[in-house]
């Protein structure tokens, strides 16, 4: 390996013969693709044919860390793991932090691709030179917990693990694959790929080094990016609260998301406040590897009935979906919610939305009692909502149902639920009312893995920078305003593609978005003097344009394209009908053309130009499968 | 007894700095074992670095483990090569001299002599020479490189001034 920070080597799996191969790490993916995201995205588009069934042994899991990874570049413990989604039928990826990564590259690796099925439950373990593939029969049916407590006891406290639980064994289409008990790669059901596996856990434990080319510029580099991160004005409290203070910005926004986006503005808000959080339930900060932001919490439940709930705090999102979106004003049952959801190993996005709509149908009517065996699914009762999180996992009864997702739901009880399931591309949406925030709203219709806001994150609307700022930026005063539409499809593309970068890189968005303490052109530095290849901003830039339009290649190849970069109907002719933002609805219609245009993608058919695709040096990846919209 | 007896001596004469930590503020990130193996090798690994944090993820605990220049390694040391620095008054092994026999690994009460597997040799903190950097680059202010009376008075002064200021919670 001719680049440093990588440590050279790749790791194919083949799980149906049971095969372990090691292979050097390829330099022209490193130079094309650069890491994590970016392998991710190359390996399925080659070794993943149309048509796949996400949950057969053809599909690939992939694993793939960064260049950064291991070093102290600031909050660069993260990792991508990807595959064909069982969710959407699309590219599938999620993204966790934690302590594995790092260990994964101590023990000497840059990625694990993993093929087939296994005909028996197995573990993967992997300490430094030594990978094998081990029964797991034993640790079958456990949840993530008590498999990161049998594996450690088996080997010993120093490995650091990840597997699925219940929900991952049991094919829930949004299962998450969780480590460090809290850290949750969650999003487009990863989890249930690596169940089809028959694949429970993957143990590593690495003593290894990591070098990388310029170590004394390195540390001037970081020692500047860490003056920038402590002073962002929102630093102390994203570090002392955690991701609960957004709550608290929601609800000042009117668009705390509630019964399934009914409405911006929760009665019960204070119910679920930051405040709350931190008098009775926040113990102490607990941080992913080198990360200098630190904004996981570890918590506790201390008297009531949950008492004795505990772990990694809910996040901002958890607390959305699985409280105000279901109507449970109760910080104490969220935070069991969550306990449950990362021990059965669920994605609490996908889990509470779902949840959520099918009391939205419910109240309709196109749930009845007999539907619900019986059961009630009322706004706001937070019982029915943990029982129903056990029977999603266990897939027991209505919980069946409900683990096929919104929108296999919907098609199933029929009744126009379609109009009040939402999910983009078939994935549920995160907690943010975009009616309040625009480019959250096109970055939620044109991320390739379905609605979400970590594509894009374009927190730069939201964080009240002068309207020149926007115009510099943007191209439009009116950028800075989350209320309007102009500036945004601008916004949005230049967010994904330095997303992808991000991903990439494998730093945390956070670092990257929050205050913009790492912009493209550090991050050149970052990965130069960490790799010794000597990249510009473009080229990098160039790096993540190339990234999503490969992985929205990959979604025209299943026949995802132009007709599914939408939103539901409520976001788009429901306006929010309280609160400060009352009125408001998505433009998508007058923001969308514009991206198009500045993606040059084609408005009729979503299909990306033939000069673009040669420009981007995939014109070949899109012939392959009639994919290119052909210059007239 | 003549060596027990010097230690004694040595404590009376000189108040010397050492890392103390706040242990009830680690979040467990492990900032500090990379800062640790970087000044010394330049390179990236937990298994180089001379502190370490030690965890029980499911209690929420995360205690950062680090030389507290106890001594119970230069009375085990058969060949005497392990020393204190006159400087910071930190554990100085002579790398040259060591037979990495791990007489001082084993009797090691905290689990921070060890051998390092690079060099082969014993390896533990030596302060960074007077500016240690786990201490400078600790995001929570859980390590301080104090005299025991400069800690002792910080604690109580940290510990108002944490439960006075908090944070705003809209920044």
């Amino acid at each position: 390996m001719i680049y440093k920070g990588y440590r050279g080597q790749i790791v194919i799996i083949d799980l149906s013969i049971g095969i372990v191969k090691k292979e050097p790490t390829n330099s022209s993916l490193v130079e094309n693709y650069l890491g994590g995201r970016g392998w991710a995205i190359k390996y399925l588009f080659d070794h993943v044919p149309p048509g796949t069934e996400p949950l057969s042994p053809d599909n690939v899991l992939v694993i793939s860390l960064g260049p950064l990874t291991g070093t102290f570049a600031p909050s660069t413990a993260r990792y991508t793991i990807a595959a064909k989604s069982p969710l959407t039928g699309g590219i599938g990826y999620a993204n966790a932090g934690g302590h594995f990564a790092p260990e994964l590259a101590y023990a000497g690796y840059d990625a694990l691709f993993i093929h087939g099925q296994s005909k028996v439950p197995v573990y993967l373990y992997i300490e430094n030179d030594i990978i094998e593939i081990r029964n797991a029969e034993h640790i079958w049916g456990t949840d993530t917990w008590e498999t990161d407590h049998l594996l450690k006891e088996e080997l010993s406290e120093e490995f650091q693990i990840l597997s699925i639980g219940q929900a991952g064994e049991n094919l829930v289409r949004y299962a998450a694959i969780i480590n460090n008990l809290s850290r949750a790669a969650a999003r487009t059901g990863v989890g249930a790929v690596m169940g089809s596996k028959n694949l429970k856990a993957i143990a590593v434990r690495g003593t290894g080094v990591v070098e990388i080319a310029e170590p004394k510029k390195f540390h001037k580099l970081v020692d500047e990016s860490l003056e920038k991160i402590y002073a962002d004005p929102a630093y102390p409290t994203l570090s002392y609260y955690g991701t609960p203070f957004l709550v608290d910005l929601a609800y000042i926004s009117g668009g705390l998301a509630t019964r399934n986006n009914q409405t911006g503005i929760f009665d019960k808000y204070e119910e679920l406040s930051a405040d709350i959080f931190d008098e009775k339930y926040r113990v102490k900060s607990e941080s992913c590897f080198g990360c200098p932001i630190h904004c996981g919490k570890y918590s506790r439940v201390e008297t009531g009935k949950y008492a004795g709930t505990k772990g990694g705090s809910p996040e901002f999102e958890t607390i959305v979906c699985l409280g105000s979106k279901c109507g449970v004003g109760d910080f104490a049952a969220v935070i069991k919610a969550n306990e449950l959801a990362n021990r059965y190993g669920l994605d609490t996005i996908s889990l509470g939305d779902t949840i959520a709509f099918a009391m939205e149908a419910y109240e309709k009517g196109a749930l009845s009692l007999k539907d619900t065996e019986g059961k009630s699914l009322n706004w706001g009762d937070e019982e029915a909502v943990l029982e129903l999180i056990t029977k999603i996992a266990y897939r027991n009864g209505l919980g069946d149902s409900l683990a096929e997702g919104t929108k296999r739901l919907s098609q199933k009880i029929g009744a126009n639920s379609d109009k009040y399931a939402l999910h983009v591309k078939g994935m549920e949406p995160p907690a943010y009312d975009i009616r309040t925030a625009k480019a959250f709203g096109l970055g939620w219709a044109t991320a390739t893995r379905g609605a979400d806001h970590l594509a894009a994150l374009p927190n730069f609307e939201l964080l009240g920078y002068e309207p020149e700022v926007g115009v510099e930026w943007f191209g439009s005063k009116k950028a800075v305003d989350p209320h309007a539409w102009e500036g945004k499809s601008k916004m949005v593309v230049w967010h994904e593609n330095f997303g992808a970068i991000v991903d990439s890189a494998e730093m945390c968005k956070y670092t990257c978005f929050s205050a913009y303490a790492i912009k493209p052109e550090d991050m050149t530095l970052f990965v130069n003097y960490v790799t010794g290849m000597n990249l510009s901003p473009d080229d990098l830039m160039k790096i993540g344009e190339r990234i999503y339009n490969l992985e929205r290649l990959f979604n025209l190849r299943e026949g995802i394209g132009k007709k599914e970069d939408k939103l539901p109907d409520r976001f788009t002719k429901e306006p929010l009908p309280e609160g400060p933002a009352k009125g408001q609805y998505v433009e998508l219609d007058k923001m969308l053309p514009i991206y198009y245009e500045l993606r040059k993608w084609d408005w009729k058919t979503g299909y990306p130009e033939e000069s673009l695709l040669k420009e981007l040096n995939i014109l070949d990846s899109a012939i392959r499968y009639d994919l290119v919209k052909r210059a007239t | 007894m003549i060596l027990l007896k010097g230690r004694r001596e040595a404590m009376k004469t000189q108040l010397v700095k050492r890392i103390f930590v706040q242990k009830e503020k680690c979040n467990g990130c492990r900032i500090c074992e990379l800062r640790c193996s970087f000044e010394h090798e330049q390179k990236f690994s937990p298994a180089l670095s001379r502190i370490y944090i030690q965890k029980v993820e499911i209690e929420g605990i995360a205690v950062p483990k680090v030389c507290i220049i106890c001594g119970k390694c230069i009375e085990a040391c058969p060949e005497k090569v392990i020393t204190k620095s006159e400087k910071t008054g930190s554990i100085l092994i002579d790398e040259e001299n060591c037979t990495s026999c791990r007489e001082c690994v084993i009797v090691c009460p905290y689990n921070v002599m060890k051998i390092n597997p690079l060099t082969n040799k014993a390896m533990t903190c030596d302060l960074c020479n007077g500016n240690p950097q786990c201490v400078k680059y600790c995001p929570e202010a859980v390590l301080h490189y104090m005299t025991s009376i400069e800690f002792s008075s910080y604690r109580k002064d940290n510990e108002k001034k944490r439960a006075e200021e908090k944070p705003k919670v809209v920044p």
